[in-house]
């Protein structure tokens, strides 16, 4: 795996190779898992959403490729038998994730910004969260009329401190 | 080469577009240079599901992340707060929060009443009909008759009661007996002017109003500007203003949007450019007659540059506050530690702006004093708790002006034209330290009266660089100030300043409407004495 920022692009414009989303998918379902109602990051857009960020800025793909590579590299050393972190066990797919986020803290931060920004700018998560989706045209306009209680500042005319005459 | 305007103004943001609509309006042939293009209200990304992730891109605050070709660097190594502004039309009034207190009387008078920096060379009663002008002009919600400010004209649009959020803040405001007031707002709550809608609530003000709520230059004073006769040049980098053979500025040279350079002469010259910006032209201008750069015989072009140091304090509520709702910086304000008291140990004194609090993205990420959420497991329980649970209190002191404290000019950047880039060098005094201090100790008391279970805080948030003032102030004196009390360069005399550049000092509020209300008055003054000062 190339972890450099000069990386090419596939050839449909996005930037991971299948195999690569893969392991991303799997990846994310254990940074973001399902809880409720919320979904698990694998049901929403949260790993293309990383594949489209990784076309746009090229900054991110030396972090991103790379933190997938050491998970790549601990998975394989944990498990010679090669059978991928997908089909590991939770605890140890956790256990990999700790490792790798303590050996390489920054890529491990940008891959954990991404898939939070990628998780939560879903519609599916934003309609369980209850924020619209866009934010406009519908806003929260209700909270907008213009019906301020004046009276609510008796206290503070009362005993406000006046300002410096200069 | 291009026909001669009576007036041009380098930059179409606050400032620029300010004056440059007063002096269309006087019927002055007005032409506007500007770096930036307009934005497509169509492009805001409030119109996306996925908006939240523009804010770390192209919609980002702060230059040297966006990164965009209208953008230029700032070399931020020896500053401990990153300068923050927008470049398009409208400037940095599209990055916003639309909260706008004025000055108060004292604020004119710091030397005189406190001991420190200097005196303005105007007072606050002499500014109080532009602030008028201004407020009634681009619309504002609020409420007239705050005690601890001078009275002021009803306020255009009422403010909306009070929410969750404002209520949690009122809880303990009221427990603690100190000041608190509804927030002058540069927005509109109905339609208003042309194309306006009433602010719907959506929130995230600060990456731009998409209806034209936010009382933003593009969507107020540069149509209008246009509408008198006002000619706008969008993508126009100016390289530097050139000089006649009288040592009068003759007008600008400027790349145009496709790279070729192109020379707009004027009679006269006003520089909108923000703080770092225009002490930038102005150093980048040198010629024989001004071999340290344009206006720069006092060797003080560039120094006494002032932030408003910010800390931000956070407190997190059992309670669901909807704190992510409604617009996201202009809710309230207390003004309780505004004057100077020694008992605090410092000078002069500092805002408590009461904001809302973060939005699905930035709760899981923890931005300012917060923390990133957890992975795994506990991520949601911890989601839960922290969206919309939050209330944020930035305190943001008085910065006083110090010599040392400057904008120069990068020897090893340059943005995409070549031009040499901004270098900033900043460090924080020991006043503006201890009042953020005091700030902090009281934010934390208010949020803990409101009821918050957690309070944490930033003691100097870097990301916080919104007001940029000082490095060509006002003064009488030649030999330590810029330009004079009308924003007339004392060494140039058909070239005004108009930004937060000629503050003499930057009093603990938001400078926007202050910077409107001066420009404005500049350009009464040049109104008036126009055939005496053109070129």
């Amino acid at each position: 795996m190339n972890a450099t920022g000069s990386r090419p692009e596939q050839p449909n414009g996005t930037v991971l190779t299948a195999d690569e989303l893969s392991l991303l998918r799997s990846v994310q379902d254990r940074l973001v898992p399902g809880d409720g109602q919320m979904p698990p990051a694998h049901a929403t857009g949260a790993a293309n959403a990383v594949d489209t960020y990784l076309a746009e800025r090229t900054e991110l793909r030396t972090p991103i490729l790379g933190v997938l590579r050491a998970i790549t590299i601990a998975t394989a050393v944990h498990d010679p038998a090669h059978a991928g972190f997908a089909h590991l066990d939770g605890d140890v797919q956790d256990e990999i994730l700790h490792k790798v986020e303590a050996s390489e803290p920054e890529w491990f931060d940008c891959l954990l910004v991404q898939t939070y920004t990628g998780y939560y700018t879903d519609p599916t998560v934003q309609a369980v969260i209850g924020v619209p989706s866009p934010l406009q045209p519908a806003g929260y306009a209700s909270m907008m009329q213009p019906t301020f209680d004046e009276r609510r500042l008796d206290r503070v005319r009362a005993t406000a401190r006046p300002w410096r005459e200069a | 080469m291009t026909d001669q305007a009576d007036v041009l103004v380098i930059g179409a943001g606050a400032s620029g577009a300010a004056v440059a609509w007063a002096l269309a309006r006087a019927g002055r042939k007005v032409v506007i240079l500007e770096q930036g293009d307009w934005i497509d209200p169509s492009t805001y990304p409030q119109h996306r599901a996925d908006w939240e992730r523009f804010r770390q891109t192209t919609f980002n605050r702060d230059p040297n992340v966006r990164k965009l070709p209208e953008d230029y660097p700032v070399d931020v190594t020896d500053s401990p707060i990153d300068p923050l502004m927008f470049n398009a039309v409208g400037g940095s009034t599209i990055h916003w929060t639309g909260h706008i207190p004025r000055f108060r009387p004292s604020d004119f008078r710091v030397k005189t009443l406190d001991g420190v920096a200097d005196d303005w060379p105007l007072d606050y009663w002499e500014l109080e009909p532009y602030y008028d002008a201004n407020d009634a002009y681009i619309g504002v919600t609020g409420l007239n008759g705050d005690p601890s400010n001078p009275p002021r004209t009803p306020r255009t649009f009422v403010p909306p009661a009070l929410d969750a959020t404002g209520e949690a803040y009122v809880r303990g405001l009221e427990k603690l007996g100190w000041h608190w007031w509804p927030s002058d707002a540069a927005l509109i709550t109905r339609p208003h002017g042309t194309g306006r809608l009433g602010c719907n609530g959506c929130g995230p003000c600060d990456i731009g109003c998409p209806i034209g709520a936010m009382s933003s230059a593009h969507v107020t004073y540069v149509p209008d500007a246009i509408r008198h006769g006002a000619t706008l040049i969008t993508r126009a980098r100016v390289r530097e203003l050139v000089l006649d053979d009288r040592g009068l500025v003759a007008g600008a040279a400027y790349y145009d949007r496709d790279g070729h350079l192109q020379v707009q002469r004027a009679r006269v010259t006003v520089l909108g450019a923000n703080g770092i910006g225009t002490p930038r032209l102005l150093l980048n201008s040198k010629s024989a007659r001004f071999p340290s750069g344009l206006a720069n015989s006092s060797d003080q072009v560039g120094r006494n540059f002032m932030f408003h140091p910010v800390a931000v304090v956070r407190g997190v509520f059992d309670e669901h506050l909807n704190s992510h709702q409604g617009p996201v910086g202009a809710l309230m304000n207390s003004q309780e530690f505004y004057e100077t008291d020694p008992a605090r140990g410092a000078l002069r004194g500092y805002q408590l702006q009461l904001v809302r609090d973060s939005q699905p993205v930035g709760a899981a990420l923890g931005r300012g004093p917060g923390r990133r959420l957890p992975w795994g497991k506990g991520h949601h329980e911890a989601h839960r708790k922290e969206f919309s649970h939050g209330l944020t209190i930035v305190v943001m002191a008085e910065d006083l002006p110090e010599a040392h404290n400057r904008v120069t000019l990068s020897t090893t950047n340059t943005d995409a034209h070549g031009i040499p880039a901004a270098k900033l060098s900043y460090t924080l005094s020991q006043n503006s330290r201890a009042l953020l201090d005091h700030g902090i100790a009281r934010a934390t008391e208010l949020l803990e009266a409101s009821g918050a279970h957690t309070v944490t805080h930033d003691r100097l948030t870097r990301v916080s660089g919104w007001h940029l003032m000082g490095t060509t102030r006002m003064g009488t004196d030649p030999s330590n100030s810029v330009v004079d009390r009308w924003g007339r360069a004392h060494d140039v005399g058909n070239l005004f300043i108009v930004d937060g550049s000629i503050f003499v000092t930057s009093a603990p509020v938001n400078p926007t409407t202050t910077i409107q209300a001066l420009a404005r008055r500049t350009a009464d003054w040049l109104v008036d004495h126009f055939e005496e000062v053109a070129g």
